[in-house]
């Protein structure tokens, strides 16, 4: 085939040089996802945009990854079952909660239906989510929504509604950043898992209340400035030593949070600076 | 042979259903207002549930040892330790009780 402009003006001519030069510049089929995923569509450029955002869940989430893996030792888990539970399971406190439950004899079912209590949230975080993430170049079918919605965790959550204009606000955008702190959540766990070897016998009897160091930790900042919540906290206690008393332990938990988080249509609506 | 397994695989059902219902449901429904506002509440009891009165009993010799160790967390996370940063100052609380008792 001939690809030279044509000389003379002739309209025959004229249309073989432009159906030339699209043949030119079309990409072939092979190359042309390729193309579309690098270039065009920026898709490789927000899934890096989103890595990056990542990197503050990252920092917060290594050394609290580390710590599930040294008590999952503490606990009795094998590192490959710290590995996987940090792979596939996915939640901060509810892995921690399993452990606490594992070490006190809890079983199983009341394991998985307290953790499944304590993830519900995440129903409402991905119906507000998903509608956000304007899917430019990908389409957004079921596949892609699946993946990007297993990776949300509370805090990708909130760095993608939160972080600078919502640039990471795409499926692209959104799989850098649940990738970075996915990773770094199992990496983490395996290294914690793997120096639990290290830590001195003396301090292994001590190591037992590690947990709840870790979930007062994570309460005091969540209540501060929120007596609504710190009320909705202290009124699980309460119902969890009642229900101590009359149910077995997994499910006392369960009726905790489930009385517990009723609480909240007692006390005024709002944060709670006004309750 | 490996009795971690079932309890793993169904913890991950538990945490990967509630994620994956709104990419199936679409984006036309919305939960009612109060079953969010209830929602909201579940991480405050949850990790409430999880503190007390388990903590008395991590040293099943004396609640002394837990009463330690969270008074020394809750010192900490009011000083604005991450969380931690809170965890470790109750380990070192928990073993001064110890080693003292």
């Amino acid at each position: 085939m001939n690809d030279e402009a044509p000389e003379g003006a002739n309209l025959r001519g004229f249309f073989h040089y432009l159906g030339s030069a699209q043949a030119r510049y079309t990409p072939r089929p092979q190359f042309h996802l390729l193309r579309r995923i690098l270039l065009s569509d920026h898709t490789l450029q927000r899934f890096l945009l989103g890595l990056r955002a990542s990197f503050p869940v990252v920092v917060g989430y290594l050394p609290i990854a580390f710590s599930f893996g040294l008590m999952s030792h503490e606990g009795g888990l094998p590192l490959w079952a710290a590995a996987l539970m940090s792979m596939i399971v996915y939640t901060g406190a509810g892995q921690f909660a399993a452990l606490s439950m594992l070490g006190m004899g809890t079983p199983g079912l009341e394991i998985v239906m307290a953790v499944l209590f304590m993830n519900l949230r995440h129903v409402v975080m991905n119906l507000a989510l998903l509608p956000k993430l304007a899917a430019q170049g990908l389409r957004f079918g079921l596949g892609l929504r699946a993946l990007v919605s297993l990776g949300v965790t509370d805090e990708t959550f909130a760095v993608a509604l939160f972080s600078g204009k919502g640039e990471v606000l795409t499926p692209a955008g959104m799989l850098g950043l649940n990738l970075g702190a996915w990773a770094s959540w199992w990496i983490g766990s395996v290294a914690g898992a793997w120096a639990a070897g290290l830590v001195p016998k003396s301090l292994n009897a001590a190591m037992a209340v590690m947990l709840y160091g870790l979930f007062i930790g994570l309460l005091v900042p969540a209540v501060r400035g929120n007596r609504k919540g710190l009320l909705i906290a202290l009124g699980a206690m309460g119902v969890h030593l009642a229900a101590r008393q009359v149910l077995a332990p997994g499910w006392a938990l369960v009726a905790a949070i489930l009385l517990g988080a009723s609480l909240t249509f007692l006390l005024p609506e709002g944060d709670g600076h006004a309750a | 042979m490996l009795p971690e397994l079932p309890l793993i695989l169904g913890l991950s059902a538990a945490t990967a259903i509630p994620r994956l219902l709104p990419a199936f449901l679409g984006e036309r429904f919305q939960p009612p207002k109060a079953f969010r506002r209830w929602l909201d509440a579940v991480p405050f009891a949850a990790l409430g549930g999880l503190i007390f009165p388990g903590i008395l009993s991590a040293d099943p010799n004396t609640p002394l040892t837990g009463l330690a160790a969270g008074a020394a967390a809750l010192a900490a996370s009011m000083l604005r330790a991450p969380a931690y940063g809170a965890a470790v100052a109750s380990v070192f609380a928990a073993a001064l009780v110890q080693a003292f008792l």
